[in-house]
């Protein structure tokens, strides 16, 4: 167990190296986001508010989601992966007593909670100020909200340990990063919220793993769904699971076979 | 000078040939991709059918012209874009250590021919938008010669940013996320008329981050919702006068550079 | 500075900073680097981007020299010690805390094209050419970017060929060449555009047995040849002891001997070693001002130091033990040789503004 919280507490300790250069890109971020909600107003302004996502409930939800972003999204480019693969030093890694998915994702989390830490709530802050804080009415929505934060950041991790461990079999990463982020940004939610969406894209982004990162969340902070949106996320998190560990025993396979 | 730099260019892309199908599915991949960058903006113009007072195909105009200016950066720009590895693995001095200017011999370095995918897709959005503008009478044919012009010198702008960036890096070494923002926030932001947004996030984009001199600006006056006849001579005055304020900075930093040896 | 020329005359007195005819002249020579102090917080970060408060950090420390043309130099010191730094102040990539650096008269840091065109440089640790391109193209490329004229490239590349054997994987991309083969085609990079001073840094690193021969034999060809000037950074003493004609030993920034290795042996006084073998085995050999190193059967290993002692008086004295067969003297390893100086400089700080005890082994023992 030790091991683990120490890679993650090792991985904590280098963002903090570079916590000036991540005042200026906290800034870039909330330039980001008053954009996004200027869009928004921009295109809902002259409507009446129409359900659901009204002025002030989209500008809460892009709020919501550049932070979510940091937390769940913004993470290492495969988890470090490829580098090791690349450099042959996955062969060591893969060899120490510990379970190589669970010390690979663990590691991230110090990335995350340096996040969580220096970047989302800052811009939750900043956000609050200017577009007001989404004060919960019931109070069943706080364990409701982290434990959808909790399956957004699980997920997004499976997410990006599957981009990485596919580096055993592919060398163009590059581009599978690439691809990550435009089906995040079609999918997810974080901007258009799904069910805005035409249709069939509406279907078709409800039904992929990216919704728990944004659109699930999001719809459970402005209080406009309930526990029955956790179900997905989790069915997510489950089968992701299951596909990372199936790809680690294919890997280390692959390794066995062809040392590297 | 300029011939030494073509003649990198295309050793660099020699280079990338060497690996082919990857430049095939690259050129794909890019266009596809930042045409779904587009259907966002289309989904919420399907949903609310005008931003700030713009339809779609005026969006598209818009759209299209920041794509070109983009994709052409990261086309020729690419080893700009990827600066901080010179610094963080001291690669920069390798540079210093050649008869040219570092920037030349930097750009001339590599090319990633496959960005040009989004600059195709840019190039279809402007041509579909601009087609459709100057049926209905919105758009005239020689303005709509003027923003292919623009779109073309626009890819100065983010190459000025980069360089911005990047001589940053001089001081602060760590760029990659500052350069993404510094970069994509203004660049996307551009996407859409600037008049839907706050007062200081407009200045911002026509002063420090002058991404509306790529096509808002002018873009604006060509289709009659604002600004003067000064815009179309304006704009590219501001570009060119952008960049060699960037090419300035740059050499300011790598000064600074050889004085503390980051 | 074209056509073979002897290495330059003796060491010694005659390397005053700023003398006439040097190529390369360091003249009171100094870096200091300031590493900014890491303040906990935010509010420390913030204050981190404003203020540049911090520690001083001296990398070289008023160094002078002047290396004549022809002149094959070596440059020596622990890591750390500042040899990267003086060679990058050399080349212009970095600029001079205090003093000035002349490359053919010319200031590397105000006039960076015109010197770095007269310069070669080689890192052994990073190739400088495309990695996915054949060797061919990276050196077409520096052509160009040279000047070279066709007729001079092709004239060159024959010469490289002979010397370096590139002709067998000119065509390869350089990402398949073996270690070796690219320190090859790095050493053809440099010396393209024909440069009257080249700086080598770590050049035979990593490379096996025989790649380092090749290496060292080309750098000697071309220092002979073509007179070019060198200076080498190198952990490796054999390559000093086959190619350097002078020494530079730099520790904590100073610049403690300039010589040459006859002289740098001397200076710390390692010892050399005699071995003696006589006709017949022989006792316990009578103490003397020597140490006994070994003995085996007929054969008696001592050492000593010939500050103290002649190598004629040892064996004379000896020689009282029975009749001398044979003699054999070892100088001592150049390796334990620059230990030994490092040693003696002792761990002293290299912080800027703490004492330091100013030995000037130049003038102490040059």
């Amino acid at each position: 167990m030790n091991a683990y919280i120490l890679s993650a507490a090792k991985a904590y300790r280098r963002h903090l190296q570079y916590r000036a250069a991540h005042v200026v890109n906290n800034v870039a971020s909330a330039i980001f986001g008053f954009m996004y909600i200027a869009i928004w107003q921009a295109a809902t302004g002259g409507t009446a508010a129409t359900g659901d996502y009204e002025a002030t409930n989209m500008a809460r939800w892009v709020a919501f989601n550049q932070a979510m972003l940091w937390a769940a999204v913004f993470l290492t480019n495969g988890l470090g992966i490829p580098e090791t693969v690349r450099s042959g030093s996955v062969g060591v890694d893969m060899l120490r007593p510990v379970d190589y998915h669970l010390f690979v994702m663990t590691r991230e989390l110090g990335t995350i909670g340096y996040n969580i830490l220096y970047r989302c709530l800052p811009l939750a802050v900043v956000f609050g100020l200017v577009v007001g804080v989404q004060v919960p009415e019931q109070l069943v929505t706080y364990p409701l909200l982290l434990a959808a934060i909790a399956l957004a950041i699980y997920n997004g991790l499976c997410l990006r340990y599957l981009i990485g461990i596919s580096s055993f079999w592919t060398v163009q990463i590059r581009f599978a990063n690439h691809l990550y982020y435009t089906l995040h940004t079609a999918f997810s939610g974080f901007l258009v919220p799904i069910d805005l969406l035409p249709p069939p894209w509406d279907t078709v982004a409800r039904l992929l793993p990216f919704a728990p990162l944004h659109h699930d969340p999001a719809r459970l902070y402005l209080e406009l769904s309930g526990a029955e949106a956790l179900a997905w996320p989790a069915g997510w998190a489950v089968t992701l699971t299951v596909l990372c560990r199936v790809l680690t025993n294919g890997a280390r396979r692959r390794l066995e076979v062809q040392g590297g | 000078m300029i011939a030494l730099y073509l003649r990198s260019v295309q050793a660099a892309l020699r280079a990338k040939m060497q690996y082919r199908t990857d430049f095939l599915t690259g050129l794909v991949l890019y266009g596809v991709l930042s045409a779904t960058d587009f259907l966002m903006v289309a989904a919420i113009l399907a949903r609310f059918s005008r931003i700030g007072g713009w339809d779609v195909y005026e969006v598209g105009l818009l759209y299209g012209m920041a794509s070109i200016a983009m994709g052409l950066y990261r086309t020729f720009g690419a080893e700009l874009h990827a600066f901080e590895r010179y610094l963080v693995y001291g690669e920069f001095d390798a540079l210093l250590l050649r008869p040219w200017p570092t920037l030349l011999t930097l750009l001339g370095r590599s090319v990633e021919p496959e960005r040009l995918g989004a600059v195709l897709q840019g190039a279809v959005i402007l041509a579909v938008a601009g087609h459709r503008l100057v049926e209905t009478g919105a758009l005239s044919p020689l303005g709509l010669a003027y923003v292919a012009a623009g779109s073309l010198l626009g890819t100065l702008v983010p190459l000025s940013l980069s360089l911005i960036t990047a001589a940053a890096g001089f001081w602060v070494v760590r760029i990659g996320d500052l350069q993404t923002f510094t970069m994509y926030a203004p660049v996307t932001a551009s996407h859409y008329p600037l008049t839907v947004y706050p007062r200081w996030l407009r200045t911002l984009l026509t002063s420090a981050l002058p991404v509306g001199f790529i096509n808002f600006v002018p873009v604006q006056y060509l289709l009659g919702k604002g600004g003067g006849a000064w815009a179309l001579w304006v704009s590219p005055l501001v570009v060119v006068g952008f960049a060699l304020l960037a090419y300035g900075f740059w050499r300011l930093g790598e000064r600074h550079y050889q004085s503390t040896g980051t | 500075m074209t056509g073979a020329q002897e290495p330059a005359a003796a060491p010694g007195a005659s390397r005053e900073a700023a003398s006439v005819g040097a190529i390369v002249e360091a003249i009171h020579l100094s870096k200091v680097f300031r590493v900014a102090k890491d303040r906990p917080g935010v509010l420390g970060a913030l204050r981190g981007l404003v203020s540049r408060e911090g520690r001083d950090i001296t990398a070289v420390d008023d160094i002078s020299f002047a290396i004549d043309t022809g002149e094959f130099v070596g440059y020596l010191g622990p890591n750390g010690a500042g040899k990267s730094t003086t060679i990058k102040m050399l080349a212009g990539i970095l600029h001079p805390t205090r003093g000035e650096v002349r490359v053919e008269g010319k200031s590397p840091q105000r006039q960076r094209r015109e010197v770095v065109r007269r310069l070669g440089v080689v890192f052994g640790q990073r190739t400088q050419a495309w990695w996915d391109l054949p060797v061919r193209d990276t050196l077409e490329l520096l052509a160009a970017m040279y000047g070279v004229k066709p007729k001079e490239y092709r004239a060159s590349l024959k010469r490289f060929d002979e010397l370096l054997e590139i002709g067998a994987f000119l065509d390869v991309p350089v990402r398949k060449l073996s270690l070796g083969q690219r320190m090859r085609a790095d050493l053809a990079a440099a010396w393209l555009h024909r440069p009257p001073v080249v700086f080598l840094d770590e050049p035979t690193v990593g490379l096996d047995a025989v790649a380092k021969r090749r290496v060292r034999e080309f750098l000697k060809e071309v220092n002979r040849q073509e007179g070019t000037t060198i200076l080498l950074t190198t952990h490796d003493m054999d390559d000093i002891e086959v190619l350097c004609s002078r020494v530079m030993v730099i520790n904590h920034g100073r610049l403690v001997y300039d010589g040459d290795l006859t002289g740098l042996r001397r200076a710390v006084g390692a010892p050399s070693e005699l071995r003696v073998e006589f006709a017949a085995p022989v006792g316990e050999p009578p103490s003397g001002p020597w140490t006994l190193v070994a003995q085996e059967g007929a054969a008696v290993t001592v050492a000593f130091d010939r500050s103290t002692v002649t190598a004629a008086e040892v064996i004379s004295r000896l020689s009282r033990c029975g009749d001398i067969r044979d003699v054999y003297m070892a100088e001592p390893d150049i390796e334990r040789v620059i230990e030994a100086l490092y040693r003696q400089e002792g761990p002293g700080s290299h912080h800027a503004g703490q004492s330091r005890p100013p030995v000037d082994r130049r003038r102490a023992l040059g």
